[in-house]
């Protein structure tokens, strides 16, 4: 399985290996990791085409638009255990954009 | 959850996911339409529009979309005549421009070395618009059995296109040109030697990435190739 292991790959890895198993925003991603959305989604798209990511559109709330989300599978799991750095020498960035709505 | 307010920032914002969204490749479309989502979750307009002019970023980024069964192949096929088709309609454009414009300077160089060197560029520009005319797309028969075979046909031969004797032969075939084009000039107008190292250091560049991005096509077109295959072996 060949992916491009660039340092934001591994942060965005290390990223969903916290809580592996719960489904994850696009922008809750980009806040925890520091990373753009120009850096951001191409490393989700790349994920998802090698099948280490599962997306799937929430079922929206009334007067709520759907949103996308994110979780690693099985395969991806194992292959975050493998390149993301540990905890110790991951570093966070400053969030990407301030000003989240929760 | 508070109401944001949709500002001129915010909306111009959203405008751009919009085009955004209509102009991406089909596989992208949804990337782009959940970044757009997002937005309704960003409270700074600044940000929010930041995270709108991301979206362009991905727009250059063609999603691989695998093929769930045979029925998806001619279309499939139709996308790849067209951009086929595209690549050497282009190709060819480039290639007769630059080759009358170093055939003007066969004519218009004083010294020897400039003369070989633009001849030179003129049969390299000449043999990758052969290469490309070569390579263009072949008609593909309009049924579905049909389509896979001609399709995996030209898979095959798009592929090695990018890779082995095609793509080196094109690219040694390129090198001397317009290398000999900027040595030369360098020494017939030595005050211009900087500006002539600038343009060979940007010509080598170009020369070499072309390297990985033709290998990455090849391998693009190997993996629909193995689709193609385990989809006929497997056709449910």
């Amino acid at each position: 399985m060949k992916l491009r292991k660039s340092p934001q790959t591994s942060i965005v890895l290390a990223e969903f290996l916290h809580r592996a198993h719960d489904w994850k925003y696009g922008y809750d991603i980009s806040r925890n990791t520091g990373l753009k959305s120009g850096t951001l989604y191409p490393i989700l798209m790349r994920l998802a085409e090698r099948k280490l990511l599962a997306t799937r559109w929430e079922t929206p709330e009334a007067g709520k638009p759907a949103r996308h989300m994110y979780k690693l599978t099985a395969d991806g799991v194992a292959y975050a255990r493998e390149h993301a750095p540990s905890p110790a020498k991951r570093r966070l960035a400053q969030p990407a954009f301030s000003g989240v709505k929760h | 959850m508070t109401t944001i307010r949709m500002t001129k920032i915010r909306k111009f914002g959203l405008k751009v996911l919009n085009i955004a969204a209509r102009h991406a490749a089909p596989g992208t479309r949804d990337w782009v339409i959940a970044m757009s989502r997002e937005m309704d979750f960003i409270e700074n307009d600044w940000a929010a529009l930041w995270w709108a002019l991301g979206s362009t970023r991905i727009l250059f980024r063609r999603q691989y979309v695998p093929l769930a069964d045979l029925s998806g192949v001619p279309r499939a096929a139709q996308c790849l005549v067209k951009t086929i088709r595209r690549r050497t309609l282009v190709g060819c454009l480039v290639a007769s421009t630059e080759a009358v414009f170093f055939g003007y300077f066969f004519f218009g160089v004083s010294t020897l070395t400039l003369r070989v060197a633009s001849a030179l560029t003129v049969a390299g520009v000449l043999y990758i618009a052969y290469q490309l005319y070569a390579r263009r797309a072949a008609a593909l028969p309009l049924d579905t059995g049909s389509t896979t075979s001609a399709y995996y046909t030209e898979l095959e031969r798009q592929r090695d296109f990018h890779r082995g004797p095609w793509f080196w032969s094109r690219q040694l075939f390129f090198l001397p040109g317009p290398v000999l084009f900027c040595v030369g000039e360098a020494i017939a107008e030595p005050e211009s030697a900087r500006a002539c190292l600038a343009i060979l250091a940007a010509f080598v560049f170009f020369w070499l990435r072309a390297v990985p991005l033709n290998l990455n096509q090849a391998r693009k077109y190997q993996r629909r190739l193995e689709e193609l295959e385990a989809l006929q072996s497997h056709p449910e």
